[in-house]
């Protein structure tokens, strides 16, 4: 009997002491677990207009750590009147650590880039390696490549405008810009960094997906902004006169003027306000009105 | 001057002149130094009160075909009036004719126009007194290549209008009052002769 319930106290004690070894490792997983955390990146407001102001903010990096911040875009662009381009208007450069690169396919090697930083500086005609600008182009894939590495002088920039003249037969090119820029964490492996989306175009898809990349950790995060703006039809990222030549010439059907080329989406394109439901003559008729100040506001 | 003095002026003048050198000679290789596309409007250096003429704006001396612009004439309201602003090459003008500032955009449905463009004909009318004077002011909002890329660099050509005298007034020919008058006299002529045969 004795020996029963010997038997059983040290049972008993062992159930006891497994219990207490698994609280134990409970409380130090709950203490460690922050350490080895998952990097985070968010974006706050994560749906934005263009030329709102938003917050990127990251956690779970090193400390002190420089993070790479890249944001893709892709996009297709008409070919009308022998060439392409890609305009970004009143671009704002906050962070001098801001590089981007631009790869142009299904072109011939003449890539070049008008720039125009403010009004009274000359307009910069940018067409071989200077400025900091390096062009390669292969020959192959018709693919032309525009990198403008950091730094870059910070400030709104009027006009970056990418114009290529493509291989024949091409109707539609596809481009793809990258802009990278660097931001340091704090000491407890965090970084919050401001971006004025002003020329930031709202994207295809309506969406940019940023990616964050510790520099010596390797550790990284990746987030999604939506960028919209109502009336920006041609994605150059601001409304203006030629937004109602992209609608009435994909009224009309236009080559190029497409759902691939244009943001014809009911919220971009559809701003008639007595006209509501498809994208047509009328919302251009409606934009240009609004334009002159005939109208108060888009639908 | 002492000798140092001068010595020291030459270097600064010296200095100064290099730097303007640089600064001309980065501009002169590295800005786009091709011509200006311009935006023009001509004078009425005689327009009578209360009278209306037409003034087009024309675009000029674009390399690149131009498929949209946005522009303002700017002027004094209580000189002229804006009464009409039509015509023009693009597919579509719409204006708003919002006093002082006159809002126009012209665009493209289909290809876009060479230039030089009429842009719009805008008609004026001389609100104003004799010999006050507005300025026909051109603010270039945007012009636009045919594929949406802003064309650089811009230059504006601005006019004006003068209001000169009304035109002295020319009675009207009233053709009842000159029947009836006719009427009245044909009346007596018939009246006095048939009077005379009875005598």
């Amino acid at each position: 009997m004795k020996r029963r319930m010997k038997k059983k106290g040290r049972k008993i004690k062992e159930g006891k002491r497994i219990k207490q070894i698994l609280i134990a490792a409970l409380i130090a997983a709950a203490f460690v677990a922050p350490a080895f955390a998952a990097p985070t990146l968010t974006v706050t407001p994560s749906e934005c207009i263009s030329g709102d102001l938003v917050t990127l903010r990251g956690t779970g990096f090193d400390a002190s750590e420089i993070v790479t911040l890249t944001s893709t875009c892709t996009c297709w662009k008409p070919v009308i009147e022998g060439q392409t381009e890609c305009c970004l208007l009143k671009f704002n450069i906050s962070n001098k650590k801001t590089g981007f690169s631009l790869v142009v396919h299904d072109v011939k090697d003449n890539v070049t880039i008008d720039l125009r930083k403010f009004w009274g500086i000359p307009f910069w005609h940018i067409n071989h390696n200077m400025l900091g600008f390096k062009f390669t182009y292969d020959p192959v894939n018709h693919t032309s490549k525009v990198v403008r590495p950091a730094p870059i002088p910070t400030g709104v920039y009027e006009v970056i405008d990418v114009i290529g003249k493509p291989i024949d037969g091409v109707c539609e090119v596809e481009m793809e810009t990258t802009v990278t820029t660097e931001v340091t964490t704090d000491g407890t492996g965090r970084f919050r960094e401001v971006v004025d989306t002003h020329g930031i175009p709202a994207p295809k898809a309506g969406k940019y997906t940023v990616k964050a990349i510790g520099k010596t950790s390797g550790l990284s995060a990746t987030t999604d902004l939506r960028v919209k703006l109502k009336g920006d039809v041609s994605r150059d990222g601001i409304v203006g006169a030629y937004d109602c030549v992209s609608i009435a010439r994909y009224s009309v059907g236009l080559p190029g003027y497409n759902a691939q080329t244009l943001n014809l989406d009911l919220y971009t394109a559809d701003v008639c306000c007595f006209y509501q439901g498809e994208v047509d003559i009328d919302d251009a008729r409606w934009l240009a009105r609004y334009l002159v100040g005939l109208e108060t506001k888009l639908c | 001057m002492s000798e140092k003095g001068k010595h020291k002026d030459g270097k600064r003048v010296a200095v100064v002149g290099l730097m303007a050198l640089a600064l001309l000679v980065l501009t002169a290789t590295t800005a786009n130094c091709g011509s200006p596309v311009i935006v023009s409007i001509g004078n009425i250096p005689d327009l009578p009160q209360g009278t209306e003429a037409t003034i087009p704006v024309k675009i000029t001396n674009s390399v690149q075909p131009v498929s949209s612009a946005r522009i303002s004439l700017l002027y004094d309201p209580t000189v002229v009036e804006i009464t009409k602003v039509e015509g023009g090459d693009f597919d579509e003008l719409i204006f708003n004719p919002d006093g002082g500032e006159a809002q126009i955009i012209g665009y493209q449905f289909g290809g876009s126009l060479y230039t030089p463009i009429t842009f719009a004909d805008v008609t004026v009318r001389a609100i104003g007194n004799p010999g006050e004077t507005t300025p026909l002011n051109i603010k270039i909002h945007e012009i636009n290549m045919g594929t949406g890329s802003p064309i650089y660099p811009r230059s504006v050509s601005n006019g004006s209008v003068t209001i000169t005298a009304p035109p002295p007034a020319v009675p009207e020919f009233n053709i009842v009052g000159v029947s009836v008058l006719t009427g009245i006299l044909s009346l007596f002529l018939v009246i006095s002769r048939s009077g005379k045969r009875e005598k």
